[in-house]
């Protein structure tokens, strides 16, 4: 236990730096604080940080669907920290895009949120599949409990019928490739979180067991990176919030930089 | 009387000339004589009053006279003629005992008809006249060349003749001989196996002149052949080869003809070619199936009335490699471009690519490791540790992530170990990343700009250069017309180096032009280096010809692309072991050279070794050779084999390295009862012409045998030798000497003078 306490110390010290970067932007979800406002020139930088937009059942997050939660505040967030801990080129602003929009294909890295409520056109099933087997790679955060699960998995059925999701073994590159994280832990959203302070639960509905699971091609390597309940989004998003615990703003931020560089190295 | 005075016969006068000997010191003091003898005439006649006129005119005249004879003694006179030899002189005579020799020409006549009607011993018409002047010395000239007593000893069964090699052996056979001259009696049908410069600087240095007498025609009416096929010496397995091709033929201009490559009677090739006038080449793609040494045949199909069927086939070795080259791929920060080269060439057997890469400052991840510490400290910073590998892929890695050791360490790597080095793109790389004054610019193929432009980014598309669409690794189709389709489809790609010049030994294969007006900005350029190759490809994203949305799914261009280029920059870098033969094809009873070379562990030169070259028959049975080490390279070891018989051999070389015998170079040697005696098979006037001329001799045609005799009658070495003689110690000299000082004596006394 005072190992597990010294451990925890270095992190916060390690990360540190990035909390106090994050706590200069505004608090405020709905703020812009875009480093770089302006849309992406192309491919000039190596790496931008891709929000999948995608058709949904429940579109009912303000003017968005649900594919914008915690969008764009957590995206810029995760980026200041992905750019001040690596040596990634990366864009230093968000970057949503429509699975049918064909430049999809010039970002092999996409993350997607909330997929419970995915319900994909068939011209976006056409997509997202051609974009994985052409060698892009999927990172799916925040969605809780059974019931979210099975709607998700229906979609991946249609996406990708022939592959199976499993569970990520502890061993995996993409637990080790930046960080060496050792266990997978229940990541919660900005209430659940501040209640944890004080004894509260961290899981949404029936979201017990943080899983982290996954989609394999033929090679083994990793093409979607599923993260079931759990919420990296929202600790990227609530890191510069004091009330917000420190230790899951780490370690979604540690487990983030190393889907990014297991996604651009494998 | 005459000889007595003159000291040698009249006839001698007669047919001979006079020349001086004076040296230079002599014709120095020349005009102190004259001025002694103005200088004596002078004091003569100025003894007026003492004398009279008559006198002193007749004093200076014997007087002068008496040293006008000295001089001409002095001056070492000669008599320069031409005496006939008590022997007779000898004249070698070189018979070409090839196979073409039996070839029949237009009239129907066999070449070698000419050799039995006017060179034997009974009846020859040529033998007879030239015994009648010389001592004739009679060899026959195939493989090898033998001393022979007639024309009985000819079988005319000999392959791959060698001229050179013939001329070179009665050469050496006839020295401290009073040699005449040698006559070649051949078609000439050969490729000499070395340059004729040093032949012809012997001969002419020697004086000995060569007579030759061609046989056959110079020009078929009607015949195709392979002139030549060119092949690499090893490939990686897998790997598409590009076989150089070239077909000479004559009188079927306009014609289709089948060309068929085979590999152990498994057809690998099959076009239609429509023929050219003289020689055409032709650049054949091949996928070879099979691992280890491989002969290769290409065969042309016979056409109607053709002079010469049995140069339509050609064979060919080379050695398909099934050893996986270790690629070192250095990159500077996480980029995509590794992500998809890996993938790209995950199943290639031959390749494996690890990967570093710098993910933060001084923080490093290892991705295709082979052992837990492999690359733990970084890049290799032994030499040891960086020679294992065989290519380096450089991405965006600046010049200060690399030490001065570690750069020196890339060119040797490259210069000496042979290895590959492959510069990619990148917003860390070439000027932009610092390289303009570094080592490493001194071995790229391309010039960087003196400024870097950290701020330019171009979105540019990429042809191929006329270089490209005929290189193995640049051809991303079957065939060349489709390979340039497919590069002119592919889409634009990022560029952030914006190179526009390439080195003066590098060849351009890639290029993106800015617009029509501008030049062109480099795209891909390669050049070798010493012993290994150097490319670069100032692009960043070559991944976006897999991840475009235009690009199918299905299509492989770009596993294609890097899978080929990978495969060509490795497919050269040389093994510890290798092993180089003077032909793939020979003659039976022929004779093959061997040239390894051996390197140590850290792939520099091994001195001290005792390879052997072990050739394996079909049926199993072998012969060994020591290879002996060459006198001047390290780590080149050298010998010679005799082949007697016919057959498809295994050549390899091994070396017994502190008890484990280590084993490479697998070759294939083909032997032939004909070598390759019938290609290039027409009487070759050009090459026994030169010789001919460059040695003093001359050439002439079958029918010309009377102006051969007529040349070597009057050739002044030999049967006849030019003589000098001395005439200053002539009695006739002594005597007009001695008189004319008592002339001058008696005369004083006379004239009451003395």
């Amino acid at each position: 236990m005072k190992y597990a306490k010294s451990v925890l110390l270095v992190l916060i010290a390690t990360l540190l730096p990035v909390v106090a970067i994050a706590q200069s932007l505004q608090p405020d979800d709905q703020a812009q604080a875009s480093v770089e406002p302006d849309p992406p020139p192309g491919n000039s930088h190596e790496f931008y940080f891709t929000r999948g937009i995608y058709s949904g059942e429940y579109e009912d997050y303000g003017e968005a669907g649900r594919w914008a939660v915690d969008y764009p505040k957590a995206d810029h967030q995760f980026l200041i920290a992905l750019k001040r801990l690596s040596v990634i080129d990366a864009y230093g602003s968000d970057n949503a895009i429509e699975l049918t929009d064909p430049s999809l294909r010039h970002f092999p890295l996409l993350y997607a949120v909330e997929v419970g409520s995915m319900s994909l056109t068939e011209a976006e099933v056409l997509a997202l599949r051609n974009y994985l087997l052409a060698g892009g790679f999927l990172v799916i955060d925040d969605f809780w409990g059974s019931w979210a699960w099975d709607q998700f998995l229906s979609q991946m059925q249609m996406v990708l019928p022939d592959r199976a999701i499993v569970e990520v073994p502890p061993e995996h590159p993409v637990f080790h490739v930046f960080y060496n994280i050792d266990r997978v832990i229940q990541v919660p959203n900005v209430r659940q979180g501040w209640g944890s302070r004080h004894g509260g639960p961290t899981h949404e509905y029936d979201g017990f067991v943080p899983r982290l699971r996954g989609i394999f091609d033929d090679d083994g390597r990793l093409m979607v990176l599923i993260n079931w309940n759990t919420d990296l989004g929202d600790a990227w998003e609530w890191a510069d919030d004091p009330n917000y615990p420190l230790k899951f703003s780490t370690y979604a931020f540690e487990i983030g930089i190393n889907f990014v560089i297991y996604g651009m190295t494998h | 009387m005459f000889e007595f005075l003159f000291k040698y016969p009249a006839e001698y006068f007669a047919e001979g000339s006079f020349v001086s000997m004076f040296s230079w010191w002599q014709l120095a003091l020349m005009p102190l004589a004259i001025a002694t003898i103005v200088f004596v005439a002078l004091g003569y006649f100025r003894l007026r009053g003492q004398t009279r006129g008559g006198d002193r005119m007749t004093i200076a005249l014997l007087r002068g006279t008496a040293l006008a004879v000295i001089v001409f003694s002095l001056s070492r006179p000669l008599l320069e003629v031409t005496a006939r030899m008590p022997q007779p002189g000898v004249l070698g005579v070189l018979l070409d005992n090839s196979l073409s020799m039996g070839l029949a020409g237009a009239d129907r006549d066999v070449r070698s008809d000419f050799i039995s009607q006017q060179l034997d011993a009974a009846s020859g018409e040529l033998l007879r006249e030239l015994r009648q002047s010389f001592d004739l010395r009679l060899f026959k000239f195939g493989g090898e060349t033998k001393a022979i007593s007639d024309i009985g000893a000819l079988d005319y069964g000999d392959g791959d003749s060698d001229l050179v090699q013939a001329l070179r052996f009665a050469q050496t056979n006839l020295r401290g001989e009073p040699l005449a001259g040698l006559v070649v009696i051949s078609d000439g049908a050969m490729q000499p196996a070395e340059p004729l410069d040093d032949l012809l600087l012997s001969l002419r240095s020697a004086r000995i002149p060569v007579y030759s007498i061609g046989l056959g025609e110079s020009r078929y009416a009607r015949d195709i052949e392979i002139s030549r096929v060119k092949l690499p010496q090893a490939v990686l397995d897998g790997s598409r080869v590009m076989a150089d091709v070239s077909i000479r033929q004559q009188g079927y201009d306009g014609q289709t003809v089948e060309l068929l490559v085979e590999d152990d009677s498994r057809i690998l090739h099959k076009q239609q070619i429509r023929l050219q006038p003289g020689i055409q080449s032709l650049r054949i793609p091949l996928s070879l199936e099979d691992n280890g040494p491989r002969q290769l045949e290409f065969h042309l199909g016979a056409m109607a009335d053709e002079k010469i069927a049995a140069n339509n086939s050609r064979q060919a070795s080379l050695t398909v490699d099934s050893r996986k080259m270790r690629i070192l791929y250095y990159e500077g920060e996480p980029r995509f471009e590794l992500k998809f080269i890996r993938r790209a060439v995950a199943d290639d057997k031959a390749l494996g690519v690890t990967g570093l890469i710098r993910t933060a400052d001084a923080k490093y991840y290892r991705v295709g490791i082979e052992s837990r510490e492999a690359l733990r400290n970084g890049f290799p910073i032994t030499r040891e540790e960086l020679f294992s590998y065989d290519a380096i892929i450089l991405g965006s890695v600046e010049n200060s992530l690399l030490s001065r050791e570690q750069q020196d360490m890339i060119v040797e790597f490259v210069s000496e170990r042979g290895g590959g080095l492959l510069m990619l793109g990148g917003r860390h790389a070439f000027s932009e990343g610092g390289y303009r004054d570094s080592v490493l610019q001194r071995i790229s193929p391309v010039v960087m700009p003196q400024q870097a432009q950290s701020d330019f980014t171009r979105q540019v598309r990429i042809l191929p250069t006329e270089a490209a669409l005929v290189h193995p690794a640049l051809m991303i189709a079957d065939s060349s017309e489709k390979s340039i389709a497919r590069w002119l489809s592919l889409p634009p790609l990022t560029m952030v180096n914006p190179i526009r010049r390439i080195k003066p030994g590098a060849t351009l294969l890639l290029s993106s032009p800015e617009n029509e007006q501008d030049e062109a900005y480099v795209a891909m350029a390669w050049q070798r280096y010493g012993r290994g190759k150097v490319v670069a490809f100032p692009v960043q994203n070559s991944w976006l010809w897999q991840m475009h949305h235009e690009i199918e799914l299905e299509d492989q261009t770009h596993e294609l692309l890097w899978r080929q280029l990978l495969r060509w920059l490795v497919e050269s870098v040389p093994r510890r072991l290798s092993l180089g033969l003077s032909a793939q094809k020979i003659h039976a009873g022929g004779v093959i050279e061997l040239r390894s070379e051996i390197l140590q562990a850290d792939f520099s030169a091994q001195r001290g070794a005792q390879p052997r070259a072990l050739l394996t028959a079909p049926d199993g049975s072998e012969q060994s050779v020591v290879l002996g080490a060459h006198p001047s390279l390290p780590g080149i070891y050298e010998g010679r084999l005799s082949v007697a018989d016919p057959g498809d051999y295994l050549v390899r070389v091994e070396l017994d390295e502190n008890g484990v015998l280590i084993r490479g170079g697998d070759t294939r040697l083909l032997v032939t009862p004909a070598g390759d005696e019938y290609f290039h098979s027409e009487m070759n006037e050009k090459l026994l012409r030169r010789i001919a001329d460059e040695s003093g001799g001359g050439f002439y045609s079958a029918r010309e045998t009377d102006k051969l005799v007529d040349a070597l009658d009057n050739n002044k070495r030999g049967s006849k030798t030019l003589l000098r003689l001395e005439l200053w110690d002539m009695p006739l000299l002594f005597l007009l000497l001695v008189a004319l000082l008592c002339a001058e004596w008696g005369y004083r006394r006379w004239r009451s003078l003395a």
